[in-house]
């Protein structure tokens, strides 16, 4: 994460002064911050995959083990990502339309600030779920991870969190236990449930 | 007179009265699911596939999983179009002219437009089906282990070739999908494979919590950086029907939006989102008045609505031919008819006649459904959107979280959603398409398990994928896909289709 992050500051900077008109712009970028970040992704998945693939039997071409193909794949991708980095300063990405339409004369594509409220809270409601669904039971459950989801949204107020859990919870005992028929616990394990 | 037998086993099986009622549901489930701003016909149908598991007739299951995709189809392009909020890239293309439509006060036509040449599209595309499954199934049945690989191959190569967006970076991303793929249990040597020693991963990533983090938890992402994105309901729709001069401009659009569609649905790999780019393309082109494009086109809606249900349909043929699912979709539904006992592969067409003739004949009832079901709704869809953000997004997280969950009964599930929402968020921002990984991941253990298939075959030799001649050709025709994907002019020209509007 820290690779990824090193390559925002500068965006951030940037991200307002994108449409200004190319010639007049001097410190207009010529590269972009998105391919970067994009490459460097790509590479550390790949080595991370190709390095984690050593542990296991290669075999051969006629006979290949479990490690042949990620190993094989894994350096592929870092090929892949150091290409996209080289992009990044040679043909980068322009400026995209919603359609994910590039506009030939935009701007280098910035990856922009990391918005860390949004980011860390949605995954953590998430994650919420996944670590207290069995312990808590799905109402105490459900209720927290709407709340913090809830919380992602700058500006949200008591009732547009309390509301929200409170009516989900419900609800989802209606659609998933007693419409759907799921067998989910109700009370979990860590309340005797 | 085969093809006439078939057809009216088909309608048979799909008239019986529980088949056409959990039809019926699919489609209202799926419409009233696809139509949340945000998620697309992938999460949908992942949210909803539980559902079917306690089915005791497949072919009950996959005709209300059918129904359901149709439907998340439908609800899809009618957010695209309202509120310009387009659940998958698929209906990115409905969302250029439809919304500006939608702002002129023509919502109503756009979406009765976008219904209308779904219909006629699915109703061709039905009939396609029909007339090539036989056919391509005796080819199927010659298909050895390296053609498979190679069709794979294809599929996967053609889809960075018509996609939007840098060629290199789709390349990755499917790269990257493969890789992921390789998670859990190695289906050859039994050895556990990047599982960190967790039983639970050893069956690999789900197909859904990919899915769900990609598009469902990097969308709401995406959606909490631009506040004026969400929430955005556009005026009162005047009048719901086209008028005739609308209609009469639709026609050509969509047929040739259907024919696109059905070709390139056959191709395992992203066929209905290529589909739809592909038909922009080709109506801006042929268009006599291409500066309207970006304006509210009406072509430009029903061109690639057209396509991207014709696609929707004829990617049914890979599955029920080969066993291939063509996209995260079709994965889902083959995952689906696997837990109902069914085994897939050129052979299922033989075995189980009623299953696969009675889904064709569904798609079409089902598509007659969702016109009968939705013009008339509107309106309700409508203040549906009005729901404030803060009550949507939360709900979106809640269920996602238990639908993940419900499918195996496992936390993991869950935990992979925070991984593939955490990596899909941070490459969208640097502009990579989730689709091209999804499709890696979802093709990737096939291409693993063919290619190991194939050398052991051919005795370690890897020239047995050029030697053999239907191998050849395939990948000759991915190599020819891919230079035209990358070669400089080519792309270039194919940019400025797209972006000369503005």
């Amino acid at each position: 994460m820290a690779d990824i992050s090193a390559g925002t500051p500068a965006a951030s900077s940037s991200d307002g002064p994108t449409n200004v008109d190319p010639s007049e712009g001097a410190r207009q970028r010529t590269w972009s911050s998105a391919d970067l970040a994009a490459g460097i992704i790509f590479v550390l998945l790949g080595l991370a995959f190709a390095l984690g693939s050593l542990q296991y039997e290669m075999g051969t071409l006629l006979k290949m083990g479990p490690g042949y193909v990620p190993l094989s794949v894994g350096l592929v991708l870092c090929a892949l990502g150091v290409g996209v980095i080289v992009k990044a300063f040679v043909g980068p990405d322009r400026t995209a339309d919603l359609a994910g339409v590039s506009d030939p004369q935009g701007a280098p594509r910035e990856f922009g600030r990391l918005q860390w409220r949004p980011t860390v809270l949605v995954l953590a409601a998430v994650l919420f779920f996944a670590l207290t669904f069995e312990g808590l039971g799905l109402f105490l459950s459900v209720f927290g991870t709407s709340l913090l989801a809830s919380y992602a949204r700058p500006g949200t107020t008591a009732v547009q969190a309390l509301a929200p859990a409170a009516g989900l919870t419900v609800a989802s005992w209606l659609i998933f236990v007693l419409g759907l028929q799921q067998r989910l616990p109700l009370l979990g394990e860590w309340l005797g449930g | 007179m085969d093809l006439f037998d078939n057809l009216i086993l088909g309608l048979t099986t799909a008239f019986q009265l529980k088949n056409l009622l959990f039809c019926l549901l699919g489609v209202a489930l799926g419409t009233a699911v696809g139509v949340l701003p945000g998620i697309g016909p992938t999460a949908t149908v992942a949210m909803l596939l539980p559902i079917t598991f306690g089915f005791d007739e497949p072919v009950t299951a996959i005709i209300m999983l059918a129904g359901i995709y149709y439907g998340a189809q439908y609800g899809g392009s009618t957010t695209a179009i309202l509120i310009n909020l387009p659940g998958e890239s698929s209906s990115a293309v409905t969302a250029l002219d439809g919304h500006q439509l939608a702002r002129q006060g023509k919502a109503g036509t756009a979406l009765a437009i976008a219904a209308l040449s779904s219909f006629a599209a699915g109703t061709v595309a039905t009939v396609a089906i029909a007339v090539a499954a036989p056919p391509l199934t005796a080819v199927a049945l010659k298909f050895g282990q390296a053609e498979l690989f190679s069709v794979v191959v294809l599929g996967l190569i053609v889809s960075i070739a018509l996609a939007s967006g840098s060629p290199l970076k789709a390349l990755a991303m499917i790269v990257l999908g493969i890789l992921l793929s390789t998670v859990g249990r190695d289906g050859f040597t039994n050895t556990a494979r990047f599982t960190f020693g967790i039983p639970d991963l050893d069956a690999g990533f789900n197909f859904v919590s990919v899915a769900v983090g990609l598009f469902g938890v990097a969308e709401i992402l995406r959606n909490l950086h631009d506040p004026q994105h969400s929430g955005r309901i556009v005026g009162a729709i005047k009048g719901l029907w086209p008028g005739r001069e609308d209609l009469r401009r639709s026609v050509a659009p969509a047929t040739r939006g259907t024919v696109l569609g059905s070709i390139l649905g056959v191709l395992p790999g992203g066929g209905h989102v290529l589909a739809s780019f592909g038909s922009y393309a080709l109506e801006k082109k042929v268009s006599r008045n291409p500066k309207e494009f970006g304006h509210g086109a009406i072509a430009g809606v029903a061109g690639p609505e057209a396509a991207n249900n014709a696609a929707a349909q004829t990617s049914f043929i890979p599955l029920l031919t080969l066993g291939l699912p063509a996209n995260g979709v079709m994965a889902m539904i083959a995952g689906a008819l696997i837990l109902q006992g069914i085994a897939l592969g050129p052979s299922v067409i033989q075995d189980e006649p009623e299953l696969v003739w009675g889904l064709i004949a569904s798609m079409w009832i089902g598509n007659f459904l969702l016109v009968l079901l939705n013009l008339p709704l509107i309106g309700m869809w409508v203040k549906m959107l009005q729901v404030p953000y803060w009550v949507l997004f939360p709900a979106i997280v809640v269920f996602a979280c238990i639908g993940c969950y419900s499918i195996r009964g496992n936390i993991y599930e869950v935990l992979g959603i925070v991984v593939f929402g955490l990596i899909g968020y941070l490459l969208i921002r640097a502009g990579c398409e989730p689709v091209p990984l999804l499709l890696g991941f979802v093709l990737g253990p096939f291409l693993e398990e063919y290619l190991r298939r194939a050398l052991i075959i051919s005795r370690g030799d890897p020239m047995t994928f050029l030697t053999r001649p239907i191998s050849a050709t395939l990948l000759g025709l991915a190599l020819v896909a891919l230079v035209i994907a990358v070669l400089p002019t080519i792309r270039r020209k194919r940019e400025v289709v797209f972006a000369e509007e503005e």
